[in-house]
């Protein structure tokens, strides 16, 4: 089954992955607290839990995708109705993505341009990276990931001194530790990635250790979503950073070094243009590929053009282009709709796996 | 097969490069009325916006007719948004704010409250948050705006030249929209704005020169989000001093045992609060400490004794003492309005006690027991080592 799948390295899934976690930290980040940064971190501990279903998974099934040994441990019908339900998720997280994306372009660059053209435009040319394959978005990412963290790395440096620490209050000043572990796990459960690399752990070529590549990848996550949010809070300070969508955007704003290096937020624009091209690109492919594999297509790029529509239809039929409508549904529905996907359906799966073992029923793990 | 696709790369890519011609929302330099200041006044239909346009004309230097450097447009509207698009119906140009450089307040207005009229400056995606705020006492925003007294031929760009010179005196601030954001929508702290005055200017020789001029001296003290007062000169440096923003300036104090005065230039000034609370006793201990060198010395005194040096120290923290006492005490007993942020320090060391006193801060602060300490060291005496008089 895995003879005809693209390649790609260990190092390429996780500089991708970590691209596409940071795209939205750039874009959008709520600051719940003051304890912001420390969910952050404690965030490491809740992705282990969460991801311990997938992982085990993973380990019994080398060579295949969680859509495609799902119907293996629950049976085609119900794994083809699993493997759906995932092609919709990866469906509309591509469609949140172009909203948000369209949400903070649009305001700030493009207030004339109308939606549709901005998310046509979009959609065209994250068509045109499906079409070229995963390798491809692989590619990208691996070429723009580093440029784009030396942006955050070199921001981070420039904002020194418009950085106050003393807005840091003590840990659990403001906050009880059940609140920052609360936040934590809504952290950890934003962290959809995790079924991204579910679904290409057999492209990777060294047969490395899964584990082992979320650990890094999580790691390259937290450690630059602090370069963003700890510069961020000491400069704007809590309250102020809970009042805009993009604090981020606005802190970055203000960077002025002797009048000589100013204005230079246009980086960022361009970090957000390629980071959503790229993480909406991978979103389409994912929903292409376990379209694929759920209707067991011999290819997969017919499905480009007519989920290339859906989504268009979708972004612009619905509510979801509306700056409030797609803020709260990332900040209040995502962690829960991505939960369903990273561990309840593992979960569930992982309980028939177990049960048919007690039951002395075989499974194939290596079909 | 193969010339097919190729006419059909070629066509595709000659679509292409028709979209890299320009985007959608380009706006061509000539069609912009770069905005320099905004001043807002209050008026009968809620506001009047007076807009600084500056004129893209290359001033005449030889001759000729002298090109204004600026325009102004006047615009009324409910809000501040509604006046940006109004300005259009008198003026040939779309305004464009990026490139602002304050906005100014009349007095009035800030009395009411600035709070609503920011959210526009917050929202808008032109609008930088990195302007200077500054609020206009005694007369109109658009009185205001419109002086321009020194080198600089350009009312903004005088203005934003005079507002950088607060580090060199210490007696005004340097206030932005993000630092009026950042301490309104804090807890524990209560925004201090800058103060322009339009002033009369000293006629100097016969020649022409301007009627007015403008002072930054002093600042303007907020509760919450609406102007309460102002403080001089001296008191915005005490109030500098406090919080740990006097970067220069020169300390005039009287020469102990003589008639003569002593100038002291600052060259470093650290301060460091703290605060404590025994029961319903809130201590606030402000310890400021200097270094400087001497300008000035009006009398004759042995410069080079160490003892005399230590004696013009201890006048010099002396004046530094007096002049923090007494904005503490005018803003504690006037104002009630914690500028300081005293309240965030109770709040980072006393967490669980902030809880109960967030609401009501600036009414403990008006009654906190505060207790400043000064010290003075005077590292360097200049070129000359005894004073000129004899």
């Amino acid at each position: 089954m895995i003879a005809n799948l693209e390649k790609i390295s260990p190092i390429q899934v996780i500089l991708l992955l970590s691209f596409c976690r940071i795209a939205i930290v750039l874009l959008w980040f709520n600051f719940a607290n003051q304890d912001v940064w420390i969910t952050e971190i404690l965030a490491l501990f809740h992705l282990a839990i969460i991801s311990a279903p997938l992982l085990f998974l993973r380990k019994q099934f080398a060579n295949l995708t969680l859509i495609e040994y799902l119907p293996i441990i629950t049976g085609k019908l119900v794994g083809k109705i699993l493997g759906s339900l995932y092609i919709v998720f990866f469906l509309f997280l591509a469609t949140l993505d172009l909203s948000l994306f369209d949400n903070i372009l649009k305001p700030i660059n493009y207030p004339e341009t109308p939606d549709s053209v901005i998310v046509l435009l979009a959609l065209i040319t994250c068509a045109y990276g499906v079409y070229l394959g995963l390798e491809c978005i692989c590619r990208a990412a691996e070429f723009f990931t580093p440029q784009i963290f030396a942006i955050i790395f070199g921001y981070a440096v420039l904002q020194i001194p418009n950085m106050d620490f003393k807005v840091f209050l003590p840990i659990l000043a403001d906050s009880t530790f059940s609140e920052i572990n609360f936040q934590a796990f809504i952290t950890a459960a934003r962290m959809n990635e995790l079924v991204v690399l579910a679904i290409l752990a057999p492209y990777i070529t060294k047969k490395g250790n899964t584990t082992m590549i979320l650990f890094w990848t999580m790691s390259l996550i937290i450690v630059f979503s602090l370069i963003i949010i700890v510069p961020t809070l000491a400069g704007l300070g809590l309250a102020l950073s809970q009042k805009t969508f993009d604090p981020y955007y606005l802190f970055i704003k203000q960077i002025n070094i002797y009048d000589f290096i100013t204005r230079i937020e246009f980086l960022i624009v361009a970090a957000w243009n390629i980071s959503m091209f790229v993480k909406i690109s991978l979103m389409i492919y994912l929903a292409i590929l376990c379209s694929d594999q759920v209707l067991e297509l011999k290819t997969r790029k017919i499905l480009i053009i007519p989920m290339g529509i859906v989504i268009f239809i979708t972004a612009l039929k619905t509510e979801i282009l509306k700056s409030v409508i797609v803020f709260n549904i990332i900040e209040y529905y995502v962690p829960y709709i991505n939960l369903i996907f990273m561990f309840v359906i593992p979960v569930f799966a992982l309980a028939i796996f177990f049960l048919k073992r007690t039951m002395n029923i075989k499974i194939d793990c290596n079909r | 097969m193969i010339l097919l696709k190729r006419m059909l790369a070629s066509i595709v890519i000659l679509v292409l490069a028709l979209s890299l011609t320009g985007c959608w929302n380009r706006r061509e330099l000539n069609t912009l009325g770069i905005v320099g200041l905004v001043g807002i006044d209050a008026d009968n239909a809620g506001i009047k916006s007076t807009f600084e346009i500056i004129n893209p004309k290359k001033p005449s230097t030889s001759g000729g007719e002298q090109a204004e450097p600026v325009k102004y447009v006047q615009a009324t509207g409910i809000t501040i948004a509604e006046t940006f698009r109004e300005a259009s119906l008198q003026f040939d140009r779309k305004l464009f704010v990026a490139h602002a450089k304050g906005f100014l307040f009349s007095e009035e207005f800030a009395r009411n409250g600035l709070a609503e009229h920011l959210d526009m400056i917050l929202r808008d995606h032109e609008a930088r948050i990195s302007m200077h705020l500054v609020i206009v006492k005694d007369v109109s925003a658009a009185d205001g705006m419109t002086v321009a007294s020194g080198i600089n031929v350009i009312p903004s760009s005088y203005l934003e030249d005079i507002l950088r010179q607060y580090k060199t005196h210490a007696k005004s601030v340097d206030s932005k929209v993000i630092d009026f954001l950042k301490t309104y929508n804090g807890k524990g702290i209560n925004p201090v704005v800058t103060v322009l005055q339009k002033v009369k200017k000293a006629k100097i020789g016969t020649g022409k020169s301007e009627e007015y001029e403008l002072s930054p001296e002093g600042a303007a003290v907020f509760l919450k989000d609406r102007l309460v007062g102002f403080l001089n000169g001296k008191e915005t440096r005490g109030y500098n001093w406090v919080i740990g923003k006097v970067h220069s300036g020169i300390v005039v104090s009287p020469t102990p045992n003589s008639n003569g005065t002593t100038a002291v230039e600052i060259l470093t000034a650290e301060s460091k609060n703290e605060v404590e609370i025994s029961g319903n006793d809130i201590k606030i201990k402000v310890k400021i400490t200097m270094t400087g060198m001497l300008d000035e010395e009006t009398t004759k005194v042995e410069i080079t004794d160490p003892a005399v040096l230590a004696m013009l120290e201890q006048a010099t923290s002396q004046t530094i003492k007096q002049e923090v006492e007494h904005t503490l005490l005018k803003v504690q007993t006037e104002y009630k309005s914690d500028i300081f942020g005293f309240g965030q320090l109770v709040h980072r060391k006393y967490p669980q006690e902030w809880k109960n006193m967030q609401d009501n801060w600036d009414e403990l602060f008006s009654q906190a027991t505060i207790e400043v300490e000064i010290q003075t060291k005077i590292t360097k005496t200049g070129k000359s080592a005894n004073p000129v008089p004899e």
